[in-house]
This record gives C-alpha cells, structure tokens and sequence, in this order.
C-alpha cells in the first residue's frame, strides 16, 4: 500500500521505504484472520468484523486511488518537463539558426562594402592606365602595377574569407564524387601554370569514388595541387605525383600529392594550416594564407584527416584522408544518415 | 537616340558605367537614389519620354533595389521597359529574386574595368537590336 512512499525521509541518503513494511504488516495481519477463520476459530464477532472489513476495504480503495493518482501525476509533470525541454531546444535551435542568417547577412553586406571600393579602384586604376599609355613607365609604371596589385590582392582576400566563414555553417549535399575525373579536371584547369613551369605531373590511373561534396573535394585538391605548382621552385625537373592508398577495412582513403618542390621546415609544417600563416621562403608567391585553413576545416568537417610531410629543399608530400563512397554506399540508410550527421574519424 | 536611366547611388560607379556605356548612340541619366528616379519616372507621359533601358543598382540608400523595380514595374509606360540589376555581389537568391520581380537581366559589376564595358555593351547590343545574338540572362551567374 504505497501511500506512504510520499513521507520518504529527507535527511536520509536512502529513504526509509515505509510502503515494504506496510505491505508487509498487512498481508501479516490479513493472512492471520484469513488462517483463523478457514480453521474456525472466530476471532472477532460478526459486528467487529464487519467493521473492520469496512475500514481495511476503505483503506485499500483509498491507498490503491492515491498510488495510481501519484503515478498518474508523476507521468504527467514528466511529459510536461519533456514538452518543456524539447520546447527549450526547438526554441535554441531556431535562434542558432536566427543567428546563422544575421551572421551570413552580416557577411554578405562587409563583402559587399569591401568589395564596392575596389571595384572603383581597379576601374580608374584601368581608365588611367589607358588614358597615360607610354606616359606611364619606369618606376611610375611599377608603382601603378602595384597599386593594381594590392587591390587585386584585398579582392582575394575576401573572396577566401567569406569562403572560410561558409565552409562549415552551410551545409553542403553529399554525393559519390568521381574522384579520377575530378583530378583530370583540376590539372586540366591549372595547366596554364603548370605548363609555364614545366611541370611533369602524373597522375594514378584510377582513384576511389569519395563520399562527399563535390565543390568542397574540388577546393580541397585544388589548393593542394595548386600550391604544389605555386611553390615548386628552381627544381631542376619539377614533377607532381598524385596517388592514394587505399588500406582494406578502413572507410578512410588516403590521397596523396607529392611534390618536389622547395619543401617545409619543420617547424612550419603545422602552423600552415592555421589561417594567415604562410611559411616564409624566398619564392615571391601570391596568397592570402587562407587556403589551407579552408582545406583543414573542409577535411575535417567531413571527418578526414589533413597532413603533410616535407623536408626543406627537397619536396612535400600532402596527405588527406577522406571517406570512400563505397563505404557510405553500403550501409544501411539509418546508419548512413547517423555517421554523417556526426563527425567520427 | 537612345536613353538609359542609371539608378546607382555609388557615385564612383556611376561614373565608371557611365564611361562604359555613353556613346554617341545614347545618353545616360543619373539617379542617386530609387526615390529620385521614381519621381521623374512618375511624371512621364508620353511614350516618348519613356527610357529604352534601366540599369538599376540592387542596393540602395531607402528604398532598395527590389522595391524600387516593382514600383517601376507598375508604372505606365514601363512595363515594356527593360530593367536590368546592377549587382557588386551576387547571391543566386536575390537574382532569383529580382528576374521573378521583372528584371530582365543583371550586370556584376567586375573589378576588371575591361570586362565590365564587355558586359555593359552586351547588354546594350541586345536590347537596343543592334545584334541578333540572344542575350541568355542566366547564363553567367556564378556560383555563390
């Protein structure tokens, strides 16, 4: 008879669990008159009886309806507190996603801003360039090409900026990317460079499908295989390799782009993929030390793995982990949908 | 002749689209702001009067550039009017947007001053038929 759960002790660490002994008491107590009177003694004469019959079955009626009223309440103030709590999140939620737009909004407008004086910059700076014609040499042309060169260089940057600040808080759609085609696409796009620099660049013949966005592994490679062209450097055969291995069992692949080039110091090989570092060298190269900051973030968002290992002089090798789609498309869906929406590596 | 408005309160800008679109074949009218250009907008008649082209400026000081197009849009006159969005960054959903309103077209204003005369004069071309070749509007939005 479970009224008394309620008067549980406070002070106790255990509270004393009175409804055992009162449920024990009373089957003694009932468990006694039923023996007595199955055997025919009569403890009790038929007034007495019938009043305690009275008053045990009141007892009962009123214990049982409190203890089913107290289970009852309990569900209903734990439903509350679940409505409450689910309310709690939906209500942060929607602000999260309030606060995503304004900082998006907020970011198109600052681009927006930047990019309207450099707009004018750069068409005075040609209307002028034009109207001078051989007015404009020596160090006054040089100066002049500098002044384009800075504009040219600040519109990057906040190209790559706001590139950094999207990457992660939109989502992107996933897909079975053909990785070999994409390759062939992206040293197709950089020939120009590669062919002034006499590169030689070789490529697997057949790379695994990845799971991911299309846009995003494009950025990826591009970078990687566009720095591996930028800082090349006086090497006397410059040559990229492009590779993978593929280990059994595992859902990562990991693709590598090799290169000869000038190499990273040791102590440098970290700090390059934190934003607005750039390892110093010798080679004037153009950069916003951004692009490899967005290539970490885009790796790691999708679970990979970015690395790199270099010696200085002699070449870099730069290694991504990424998740194969046949890994992806193998699992059952609920599975697939749970592994994407949390990063695991 | 033939007359543009430009609807641009960036006065650097209207100078440099001024430069690349005033010839000897049409006159460019410069408003600062949507309200300006309404005004005078209101006041026309005749179908003469009308202008042959409208570039418009997606942002603009009061009433912005959407706003400023759908009042255009309800003009007499100027529903035959060509309006096409001056943008300095475009975002697919505010092109959407403005095509939806009745733009018939937009122009990202390039750093490259070269490029921006080239889009200017396509423009131009195409809807004062001067060539034949059609001018797909959509064709070069960039991906955001």
């Amino acid at each position: 008879m479970g009224k008394t759960e309620s008067s549980a002790t406070k002070q106790g660490r255990r509270p004393f669990r009175f409804y055992v002994v009162i449920f024990f008491v009373g089957m003694l107590f009932t468990i006694t008159l039923w023996d007595a009177y199955y055997n025919g003694s009569r403890p009790f004469d038929k007034d007495i009886a019938s009043k305690l019959i009275l008053v045990m079955g009141t007892l009962f009626s009123v214990a049982a309806g409190l203890f089913t009223w107290s289970l009852e309440t309990r569900r209903v103030i734990l439903e509350k507190e679940v409505e409450w709590r689910t309310h709690d999140i939906q209500a942060k939620n929607k602000e999260l996603l309030k606060k995503n737009e304004e900082i998006e909004n907020f970011i198109h407008i600052i681009s927006h801003d930047l990019k309207a004086p450099i707009v004018s910059i750069q068409g005075f700076a040609s209307i002028l360039k034009t109207e001078l014609g051989n007015a404009l040499q020596g160090v006054n042309l040089d100066y002049f090409n500098r002044i384009q060169a800075n504009a040219q260089q600040m519109s990057t940057l906040i190209i790559d900026l706001l590139e950094f600040s999207r990457v992660g808080r939109i989502e992107d759609d996933k897909e079975m990317v053909d990785t070999t085609a994409l390759f062939k696409e992206i040293t197709e796009e950089l020939k120009p460079e590669i062919d002034k620099r006499h590169i030689k660049v070789q490529l697997a013949d057949q790379f695994p499908a990845l799971w991911g966005s299309r846009k995003r592994l494009s950025q990826v490679f591009t970078n990687l295989i566009g720095n591996a062209v930028k800082y090349m450097g006086p090497a006397s055969d410059p040559s990229i390799e492009i590779g993978y291995s593929d280990k059994n069992g595992s859902d990562l692949c990991t693709i590598w782009i090799k290169d000869n080039g000038i190499g990273i110091k040791k102590e440098f090989q970290e700090k390059i993929f934190q934003i607005f570092q750039r390892a110093p060298t010798q080679l004037k190269v153009e950069g916003t030390g951004i692009g490899l900051s967005i290539v970490k973030k885009i790796v790691e968002l999708n679970g990979g793995r970015v690395w790199v290992e270099s010696e200085e002089g002699k070449g870099s090798q730069f290694f991504v982990g990424w998740i194969k789609a046949q890994s992806r498309l193998a699992e059952p869906k609920s599975k697939l949908v749970e592994s994407l929406s949390g990063s695991q590596r | 002749m033939k007359k543009i408005f430009m609807i641009e309160d960036n006065e650097d800008h209207a100078l440099l689209i001024r430069r690349a679109i005033e010839d000897t074949e049409c006159s460019v009218t410069h408003y600062q702001d949507g309200l300006d250009a309404m005004k005078v907008c209101e006041t026309i008649q005749t179908q003469e009067q009308k202008p042959d082209l409208i570039l418009l400026d997606l942002k603009l000081p009061g009433m912005d550039g959407f706003e400023v197009l759908k009042n255009l849009k309800k003009l007499k006159w100027f529903e035959q009017v060509p309006i096409v969005m001056l943008t300095t960054s475009c975002r697919r959903e505010e092109i959407e947007k403005a095509y939806q309103l009745g733009a018939v077209g937009y122009v990202v204003k390039s750093e490259d001053f070269g490029e921006l005369i080239a889009k200017l004069k396509r423009v131009k071309d195409y809807w004062f038929h001067t060539v034949e070749t059609p001018f797909a509007p959509l064709a070069n939005v960039r991906e955001k």
